[in-house]
């Protein structure tokens, strides 16, 4: 297994766990803001994040994850149930890499019932790219309300992890 | 090679390529827009991105990693605007596909810091392009949808799609 996407992913599960961790502190009033261009409120972003995750996971072998997040079910998961699923679907994903080191194709079916052909491959660079697009928006969300959010880019992952 | 990441770097490339290419119809004027909590003007985080593209890759050639690349954007070579953005992500693009073809194994090199060498290994600057590069596209985007000028698209994201589903639309269109 090359370490280069393996760092990758370490990245992407350090990121979200950050931005949850960070979102844990906000207050209900906080979760509930937004800003028009993003995916909606924050609260309701982070479920959609965790969400997305879940289905990804659900769709490629013996993951064992299931979907259990709906960011149209109210009342909302709270922010420590999201980041707890979000710690799963890390394991998960790492151990996807660890046994599909070179891709791997999958097939199922959605929820509208069309049958898919895809990969792993493609599974991996869906939810890195989903995951940051969205973790954006939540940051941009925050920081527009005057509201620092944490940093969570690549240099500072790598800082954390040396320390 | 690693087919994970050569798609992880192919959807990098191909999403920067998308978005430039909607930008390049913009008017000056669009071009100009921001919003509050992104990192500037539409124009100005194009720009943003090539300079820190090829400054990553300088900093990698400078230690042996993939060939020489200068630092165009900010060494002043080029000015800073719109055009200068294609050739630059052009350059980049090819740069970044050899490097994840020729250092799998991730070598730790010794990177001169702010007063002292950091030994870090390639992954933290492939990640690092990688997080980048999405920020200020997603930066971007919000900038054009706040503002009218890009529609939205599915999942509550606007357009220019550029996640992996339209990436593996793109490929297989092209293929």
């Amino acid at each position: 297994m090359s370490a280069l996407p393996r760092d990758v992913i370490e990245h992407h599960i350090w990121a979200n766990d950050r931005l949850l961790a960070f979102c844990e502190t906000l207050t209900d009033d906080q979760l509930a803001l937004t800003v028009p261009g993003t995916y909606g409120p924050v609260h309701k972003t982070l479920v959609h994040l965790g969400e997305a995750e879940q289905i990804y996971l659900s769709r490629i072998p013996d993951t064992g994850i299931t979907r259990t997040l709906d960011d149209e079910e109210l009342p909302l998961a709270p922010v420590s149930e999201i980041r707890a699923a979000l710690r799963q679907t890390g394991e998960a994903w790492r151990a996807v890499i660890e046994r599909w080191p070179d891709d791997h194709p999958i097939r199922y079916q959605t929820r509208e019932g069309d049958r898919e052909h895809r990969s792993v491959s493609f599974s991996v660079v869906q939810m890195l790219d989903h995951g940051s697009e969205h973790r954006n928006h939540i940051r941009t969300t925050v920081s527009t309300h005057g509201i620092e959010p944490p940093e969570i880019d690549g240099w500072t992952w790598d800082d954390v992890r040396r320390r | 090679m690693n087919t994970i990441l050569q798609d992880i770097i192919e959807h990098h490339i191909w999403a920067n390529d998308t978005l430039l290419a909607f930008c390049e119809k913009l008017t000056p004027d669009q071009l100009a827009l921001t919003v509050p909590g992104t990192f500037g003007t539409v124009e100005e985080t194009l720009v943003h991105v090539a300079a820190n593209e090829e400054a990553y890759l300088h900093g990698l050639a400078e230690l042996g990693v993939g060939d020489e690349m200068r630092a165009t954007i900010f060494d002043g070579d080029v000015p800073r605007e719109l055009a200068v953005v294609r050739p630059v992500l052009v350059k980049t693009a090819d740069a970044w596909r050899r490097i994840v073809t020729e250092w799998p194994q991730n070598d730790v090199k010794e990177f001169p810091g702010e007063g002292k060498v950091e030994r870090l290994p390639i992954s933290v600057v492939v990640t690092q392009v990688i997080d980048h590069g999405t920020e200020h596209r997603t930066h971007i985007r919000t900038i054009l949808a706040t503002h009218g000028v890009a529609r939205p698209v599915d999942e509550g994201t606007t357009e220019p799609n550029i996640d992996g589903w339209a990436w593996n639309d793109a490929r297989a269109t092209a293929s």
